[in-house]
C-alpha cells in the first residue's frame, strides 16, 4: 500500500475531525429535536379538555319607573348559584342630592312574552346590600322593578345583578 | 467544541422556554390583586353645579364611612353621596346623600357588600365661580 503524501494525511485528520464534530453537532441537534417534539406531545397522549371557570358577572339595570309602571331586565345564568340583586339607586331626578327613600318591587323570575314572570319578590328601598337572592339554574332570568303603590312621581333607578 | 457547547446550550435554553423539565402540571390563572380594606383620600376642585366622585372597592360586607374632611374656601357647605357606578351624577347612581360641612367625622355612613362602589361631593349651591378645593376620605371594609 502506497504510503499517503504528508499532506493528504493532514487533509484526511481535519476532514476525519469535522465530519466527527459534524456527526456530533447533527446527533446533538436530532436528540434535541426530539426532545422538543416529545416535550411539546407531552408523555400524557390524551387531550386536555379546557376548563371553563364561570365567575360571577355583575349586571346594571337602570331606567325610570312612572307611577304604576314596572320595568324588566332579562340575564343569562350560566351556572347553577346564586344571583344578588340589589335596590342600588332610586332619584327623582339627575341632580345629586334626589336620592329617594320610597319603596319598590324588586323581584326575580322568568320573561315571559313582554313583561317577566315572578318567582321571588320582595319590597326595598335603595341600599348597597342584596335584599333579594335566588338560586338559580342554567337559564334565563329576568329582574323586575315595580311601583306598589308608594310612587308620587316618575323615578330613576339602578339594580345591580351578580349571578353565575 | 465550543460550537458543540453552544448547540447543547441552545438546546438546553429551547427546552427550557417550551415548558419541559417541569414537573408542574398545573396551571397558574391570572391574577388580579384582591381588594383590601382600607380608607382612600382623594381631593378635587368642585366646580359650581360640579361633582366629585371617586370609585372603590369594599372587599367584604361592612361600613362605609365618608368623611368631607377640607374645603378650601373653609365651611363650604357641600352635599355627600354613595352609590354605585352607573349612568347617573357623575358615573354614580347615589343611593344615600347628605348636607355637610366639613369635619373630622363621617358625614355618612352605609352598609355596603363586596364589591364596586362610588362616593363623593357635589355642589347643592354653595360653591362659587372660583370653585372648591375638596378633600374627601373614604373608610371601606
Amino acid at each position: 500500500m502506497a504510503r499517503m503524501p504528508r499532506m493528504s494525511r493532514v487533509s484526511a485528520t481535519c476532514a476525519s475531525q469535522w465530519i466527527g464534530r459534524f456527526t456530533l453537532a447533527s446527533l446533538l441537534a436530532g436528540a434535541c429535536a426530539m426532545a422538543l417534539a416529545a416535550c411539546g406531545g407531552s408523555s400524557n397522549n390524551s387531550t386536555t379538555t379546557p376548563t371553563v371557570t364561570v365567575g360571577p358577572q355583575t349586571q346594571l339595570f337602570e331606567g325610570q319607573l312612572n307611577v304604576g309602571g314596572s320595568a324588566f331586565y332579562s340575564f343569562t345564568v350560566q351556572a347553577t348559584g346564586d344571583a344578588d340583586v340589589m335596590l342600588a339607586s332610586v332619584t327623582t331626578s339627575n341632580v345629586p342630592g334626589t336620592s329617594s327613600t320610597v319603596a319598590l318591587g324588586l323581584a326575580v323570575g322568568t320573561p315571559l312574552g313582554t313583561d317577566c314572570t315572578i318567582t321571588k319578590a320582595l319590597v326595598a328601598t335603595a341600599a348597597l346590600q342584596s335584599p333579594l337572592v335566588a338560586n338559580l339554574t342554567p337559564g334565563i332570568y329576568c329582574v323586575r322593578v315595580y311601583d306598589v303603590g308608594a310612587l308620587a312621581t316618575r323615578v330613576n333607578f339602578a339594580v345591580r345583578i351578580v349571578h353565575t | 467544541m465550543r460550537r458543540l457547547l453552544g448547540l447543547t446550550g441552545v438546546c438546553a435554553l429551547t427546552l427550557a422556554v417550551a415548558g419541559c423539565g417541569s414537573n408542574d402540571s398545573a396551571t397558574t390563572a391570572p391574577s388580579s390583586p384582591a381588594p383590601a380594606a382600607g380608607t382612600e383620600t382623594f381631593t378635587a376642585t368642585l366646580a359650581p353645579g360640579g361633582t366629585a366622585i371617586h370609585q372603590f372597592n369594599a372587599s367584604a360586607t361592612g361600613t362605609v364611612s365618608v368623611t368631607l374632611t377640607t374645603t378650601n374656601p373653609g365651611s363650604t357647605l357641600l352635599g355627600l353621596g354613595i352609590g354605585i357606578p352607573g349612568a347617573n351624577i357623575g358615573g354614580c347612581d347615589l343611593t344615600k346623600t347628605v348636607q355637610a360641612l366639613p369635619g373630622t367625622a363621617a358625614q355618612l355612613t352605609a352598609s355596603v357588600e363586596a364589591g364596586t362602589y362610588c362616593a363623593g361631593a357635589f355642589d347643592v349651591g354653595a360653591v362659587g365661580r372660583n370653585g372648591v378645593l375638596v378633600t374627601v376620605s373614604v373608610a371601606h371594609p
